[in-house]
């Protein structure tokens, strides 16, 4: 992991629900003027179970190591996630994915040849 | 160069840019004198909406055409004639574009049977077209022709991106998919096997569609309210269908309740697509049934509650622009093409 931090960048897509449905999850949040950072943030540390509450504490010791290690477990939740859906991910995580537009490669070239053989083409 | 997808369809003429416009005009197509053209053209510089005049021939089309004497309208590859089909065709470049435009590029459907037509469809369109409609005067050529059969339109629009790339979030990648496209006149069918192997010779249409469901359903609310419509002449079409759909026709300040006679209707021809669906193998051999064309939203339900075992899904989700699915997913296949270098782009 990188001292000076990483960076999370991902394409949510509305054709999958789940994604759909934290795609409008997030424009609620940033209609009320929270900070993407803020509750995307928040919601990691949720899933690996702390609370606001223990964030805040200073007693919680929740140092930038700690962080670090919640995050690269959250990353590999988000991977394997992600592959069960089907979807792609890459690992690059500065270079967004988009799933509509990785291209079914044989399925297109099959399409293509459906309709020649009807047109008479090559 | 503007691209025209058109859908001359036995019901509508149905017509999109490849980018946001399309409409629809309802077939019907009278040829009118140069006198009855001046009487509607007046002293204004164009005619009003639903008139066309193509190289020296009057027409009155779509809606307006239902004022003048209709001759018995060609069906199938009869319509596929430069005195018809090149105005139709006419009519939808008017309706999608300006007069600037010196060049159009066609890409036109057919129902399978007609496969053997598609070279009329080019002589009927190809090269210099002259015309003036309510949007003022056309000259322009048809560089370029075509032809895709409608089901895989349909077929093309559910798999397909807006940039003419495959999905591969496709949910129907692995399966064995049935295409139902239900028109005016005819429902065609293909199958396509997983991985989107079309399967050339399941290719079939058969005479049956939505006209007949309108006509049906005319005979039965004449039958039923003969007082009311004695003396009344041709019915709007727009007022059947909606007739159909809502249950009750609108008669002055009375609602006559037609709900039974309007499912009786649709159900005739959901028992026609389901003899269509087992003459094509029966749902025992595919995994789903996809639904397109107009036809398709009008007895949807009543397929579902007819064959419980097999999924159909519309290949458009909004069921009023189902009738354009076959000239949307035309637009996503030929980006698709163009990219892959199969025709010029």
């Amino acid at each position: 992991m990188a001292k000076q931090g990483i960076s999370v960048s991902f394409r949510l897509h509305p054709s999958d629900p789940r994604e759909k449905q934290a795609i409008e999850i997030i424009q609620e949040n940033i209609a009320q003027g929270l900070e993407p950072r803020q509750f995307i943030t928040d919601a990691i540390l949720r899933s690996a179970g702390y609370t606001p509450e223990m964030f805040r504490d200073s007693d919680a010791k929740l140092t930038p190591s700690l962080l670090e290690s919640i995050l690269e477990d959250f990353g590999k939740y988000l991977l394997s996630s992600m592959r069960a859906a089907g979807g792609a991910v890459s690992q690059e995580t500065a270079k967004p994915v988009e799933f509509d537009e990785d291209e079914d490669a044989e399925m297109a070239k099959n399409l293509a040849a459906g309709w020649a053989a009807r047109n008479g083409r090559k | 160069m503007p691209d025209l997808y058109f859908d001359f369809g036995n019901a509508d003429l149905k017509y999109f840019d490849g980018e946001k416009s399309f409409g629809h005009t309802r077939h019907a197509i009278a040829s009118i004198s140069e006198t009855e053209w001046k009487k509607v053209v007046g002293r204004a510089k164009q005619p009003p909406e639903g008139y066309i005049a193509v190289e020296g021939k009057f027409f009155a089309i779509g809606d307006k055409a239902r004022r003048y004497v209709l001759k018995e309208k060609p069906r199938g590859a009869d319509r596929y004639v430069q005195e018809y089909y090149g105005v139709g065709m006419a009519y939808a470049i008017s309706e999608l574009f300006d007069n600037s435009h010196r060049v159009i590029n066609l890409y036109a459907s057919h129902a399978p049977r007609d496969v053997e037509y598609a070279d009329d469809i080019k002589k009927a369109s190809l090269g210099r077209w002259r015309f003036v409609t309510h949007k003022g005067e056309y000259n322009l050529s048809v560089k370029s022709v075509e032809t895709f059969d409608e089901p895989l339109g349909g077929y093309n629009h559910a798999v397909l991106t807006k940039e003419g790339k495959a999905l591969k979030s496709n949910p129907y990648r692995k399966s064995t998919v049935l295409v139902l496209d239900v028109g005016g006149y005819t429902c065609d069918v293909v199958a396509v096997d997983s991985g989107g192997v079309i399967d050339d010779g399941s290719m079939r249409s058969t005479l049956t569609g939505v006209i007949g469901v309108y006509e049906t359903f005319e005979s039965e609310l004449r039958s039923r309210f003969r007082n009311e419509f004695k003396g009344v002449g041709e019915i709007d079409v727009k007022r059947l269908e909606s007739a159909i759909l809502g249950g009750f026709y609108p008669y002055g300040k009375l609602q006559l309740d037609c709900a039974d006679i309007g499912q009786d209707a649709i159900n005739m021809l959901a028992n026609d697509v389901v003899d269509v669906i087992k003459a094509a193998g029966g749902v025992a051999n595919f995994d789903i049934v996809l639904l397109t064309g107009g036809g398709s939203a009008l007895i949807a339900e009543s397929l579902r509650e007819a064959v419980t075992s097999i999924d159909f899904v519309m290949v458009e989700p909004e069921r009023d622009l189902l009738r354009y699915a076959n000239v949307f997913g035309a637009a996503k296949l030929f980006t698709m093409l163009k990219r892959l270098g199969v025709i010029n782009g």
